[in-house]
Parts: C-alpha cells; structure tokens; sequence
C-alpha cells in the first residue's frame, strides 16, 4: 500500500535500497501535458515533504500502485502517472534514487513508496542535460483524461 | 534581414492566409505578438502562437502544481527561437521544425525538439540576468555526438545551437 492511516506504536519503516530493475510512479500535472504529450517541464525538483531539501518525488512500485500514486494528488483528476526504470534514472548523470518514506508527518499521508531522485537543479546549465535525458526513459502507465472540472490546455 | 525583405516574407506570408484573416495577421505582427518570420518559416509562427495556453493558469489549478510562466519569459523565449530559425535559414536554408514549447521548472520556458535522431531542449530562465542552457544529442550516437552550453547573448544567434539546428529539418 502506498499509504497508511492511523497506525500507531509501529517500528519506523526502514529506508532500503531500491534495485535497478524495479520502477518509479511519478504524477504528472495535466500543466504539463498537452494534447497528450508530456512536457520536460514535468521533471522538475520541488520541496520535500519534510519542507527541506529538493527532489523529484516519486513512489517505489514495491510500495505502491499506479492507482495509489495517482490518488496522492492534491486533485488527482488533473494528474496522469509515468513510470520510469530505476536503472534509467541512474544513468542520468548526478541523479540520485534514494528511499524516502513518509511517516508520522504532519499533514501528509504516510507513504512507505516515497522516494526522491534527487540530482542538481539550481545551477543554470545542471539541469538542462537532466530533463533532457529523463525525456528519453518514461513511458505512461496513466494517461490524464481531461474532464470538465479539470481542464486540460489546449 | 532588411527591413525591405522582412516586409517582403511578411506579405509573403500574409497571401497564403485566407483574406478574412489577413488584416488580423498583419496587425499581430505590428503589436509585436510573434516577430516577423520568413515564410518559409510560416509552420513556427503557428506553434509560437499555439504556445500562448502556457501563460494561462487555470483557476482550479494548485499553485505548487501547475507549470506556468510569465509573459516576458516566453516573449524572450520566442525571440531566441525567431532568431535562430531566421538565421538558420538564411545561411543554409534549412526551415528547422517547430520545437515544443512548454512551461518549465520555476517559470522557465523550454524549447524541446525530440531526438529525431538530433533532439535538442533550450531552457530560457525567469531571471533574465540568467542565460539560457542548451542540451542535445543524436539519440543514434548518444555518447559520443552530443552538445550543451549556455547562450551569451540573446540578442545574438549561438553558432553551436544554429549548427545543431541545422539537422532538424
């Protein structure tokens, strides 16, 4: 499961090593699709979930669903899901996979499947290689389904 | 490019649209909206224009979600582009195919041209005291045939990313 609601006294979860072979969900927001197509926009660091540090959040399928992944969205209707080979990711240059769970947070959901690929972003030519190389390794495994309270840009 | 062969490919352009719309085309031009290109070029000019939803943030959306930016960022963004498309075809006569263009990570705007097999992403910044990134490669030779630098003046045309676009037919 991707996430877990009102357990408590419970052993922290452990952070483990991610395989190569297994894969990471990413939500993408329909801001970044348009007529279908992912934008490289869609990778991108953003905030961790305890409010330091930076990294594009993903969820381990050891730990989650596509389905779950997707419903952890603020509003999951305006979201699609990717997916991406471990192994990919770290073959992109300075890109990290690291195991990130969420537990016990204030105002998130706990989510063993967190996990953060975290690599430069900040430094003006860092990030350029990155993204265009991230383009090369994701496939769909939810597309967005534009709705009428979720309005795709067209 | 003369101000007399740049009103040239503008009329130029403006025969092939219907008569209906050609007052409107003109008067775009004339505000500045999308730079003068030549008419071979006509294909960007439509992509250029189609790029506008970027600067549209939908009410219902997330601020931490959505990928918008500022109207002066893709207005530099589209400059870059013009410029190089016009300087690429007038030294080789290459019309470079339309890139995506599309919001970027904190109101950047890129210019993506999928590996065909040359791909290039352009990354223009919010900050415009930050110079544009450029990254691209040949998805055949991947290892070994690639490009990445940053753009010293966006006034100017890159000879590196002129060159690269020049495969992009």
């Amino acid at each position: 499961m991707a996430s877990t609601h009102g357990v408590n006294n419970r052993e922290r979860w452990p952070v483990e090593i991610i395989p190569d072979d297994d894969r990471l969900f990413m939500r993408v927001h329909c801001s970044a699709i348009r007529e279908g197509t992912l934008h490289v926009g869609a990778f991108r660091n953003r905030r961790g979930p305890d409010g330091e540090g930076e990294g594009m959040s993903t969820d381990w399928s050891k730990y989650a669903t596509p389905e779950e992944t997707k419903r952890q969205a603020r509003v999951p209707e305006q979201n699609g899901v990717i997916e991406m080979v471990v192994g990919d990711v770290r073959e992109i240059p300075e890109q990290v996979v690291q195991h990130a769970p969420v537990q016990d947070m204030p105002d998130l959901q706990d989510n063993r499947a967190h996990t953060d690929v975290k690599g430069p972003k900040k430094a003006p030519l860092a990030d350029t290689p990155a993204r265009y190389l991230f383009m090369k390794i994701w496939r769909w495994v939810i597309r967005y389904e534009p709705t009428t309270e979720s309005t795709e840009p067209s | 490019m003369s101000d007399a062969k740049l009103d040239a490919d503008v009329l130029l352009k403006a025969e092939t649209i219907e008569p209906a719309n050609r007052s409107e085309f003109r008067r775009s031009v004339a505000c500045g909206d999308i730079p003068a290109l030549p008419a071979a070029l006509g294909h960007l000019g439509d992509a250029i224009r189609e790029s506008r939803v970027i600067l549209e943030r939908q009410p219902e959306w997330h601020e931490e979600d959505a990928l918008v930016c500022d109207e002066s960022t893709w207005r530099r963004a589209v400059q870059i582009l013009v410029a190089h498309a016009t300087a690429a075809w007038e030294t080789t006569r290459v019309a470079i195919k339309p890139p995506v263009i599309s919001a970027g990570p904190e109101g950047s705007v890129d210019l993506y041209w999928p590996p065909q097999p040359y791909g290039l992403l352009l990354n223009i910044p919010a900050s415009p005291s930050d110079p544009a990134t450029y990254y691209g490669d040949n998805r055949d030779k991947a290892d070994t045939n690639k490009t990445s630098g940053k753009l010293t003046s966006e006034d100017g045309v890159d000879p590196g990313v002129l060159m690269w676009l020049a495969h992009m037919a």
